[in-house]
């Protein structure tokens, strides 16, 4: 894997960004046009988000995973890089889910949070991950890695556990699947689409963070190629103060 | 009504605030 960011990189990059956001603004006006469900009213469309985002979460959370393993398979930089980034967007994901359930809830379960299946394993594997980022933030040297894509599989153990709860223990209130026809099929697909390459663009921004944090170690350790001209002038600057 | 404008403008607002905080991490970095 290359030091900087890869030229076709960049370019993927700004098309998936562009397609993100025209998605996004798409599925907004969508929500707003789309019919309003008979027995919840307009509450209803707190759904097009909240669903999608959960699915979002998976994803990330399972590219975690999946990374943590190729990270312990290879021990490649990239890897690592990989897991912690959709770790963390997938943070911000589920604190969407959280943030947008109970508001919902309120009005169709009559509360804003019941210790239900459903809602109490969210709020653990919401409880790993935000653990998981306080673990890796307060690591230094090379068992960092290591341990972050350890905790990335473990951690994903609460995915099944979560997505399986509705059916595994009884009483659960949270619907076990959204069936949806017509319009409103379209509104929800839409969104799924829509915040699915949303976390795709979020992702490479992340990256590029790793991808900095990589550059600049490298350069305070006097390994490889010499940075860019950009890259030394913006560290001048920063250094001046501006 | 209000419970689902809530919900869209934290939603927005969330990622608002995180791809600020994350643009400026990468620009203290580089």
């Amino acid at each position: 894997m290359t030091r900087t960011v890869p030229e076709g990189w960049r370019k993927a990059a700004r098309f998936v960004w562009i397609a993100a956001l025209v998605l996004v603004a798409l599925s907004l006006v969508m929500v707003v046009r789309a019919p309003t469900e008979r027995v919840m009213g307009p509450v209803q469309k707190i759904v097009y988000v909240h669903v999608p985002s959960a699915i979002a979460t998976m994803i990330a959370f399972g590219i975690t995973f999946a990374a943590g393993i190729a990270f312990l398979t290879t021990r490649q930089w990239f890897w690592d890089a990989l897991g912690a980034a959709s770790a963390e967007v997938g943070l911000v994901f589920a604190t969407v889910v959280m943030i947008t359930g109970p508001l919902w809830a309120r009005s169709a379960w009559n509360t804003w949070w019941t210790w239900e299946p459903r809602l109490t394993t969210f709020f653990i594997l919401w409880i790993l991950y935000a653990a998981y980022q306080v673990i890796r933030s307060s690591l230094r040297g090379p068992s960092k890695r290591t341990i972050s894509a350890v905790l990335g599989i473990v951690f994903f153990v609460m995915y099944p556990v979560t997505v399986y709860s509705v059916n595994l223990w009884r009483g659960s209130m949270h619907p076990q699947n959204v069936t949806m026809q017509g319009n409103m099929r379209q509104v929800l697909l839409t969104s799924m689409l829509a915040w699915v390459v949303f976390y795709v663009a979020v992702l490479e921004r992340r990256l590029r963070l790793e991808w900095a944090r990589r550059a600049a170690e490298e350069e305070r350790l006097g390994v490889g190629a010499p940075a860019p001209r950009g890259h030394v002038a913006a560290r001048g600057a920063e250094a001046r103060g501006r | 009504m209000t419970y689902a404008i809530v919900a869209y403008v934290i939603s927005v607002l969330l990622w608002l605030v995180y791809l600020v905080v994350l643009a400026r991490r990468i620009r203290r970095v580089s």
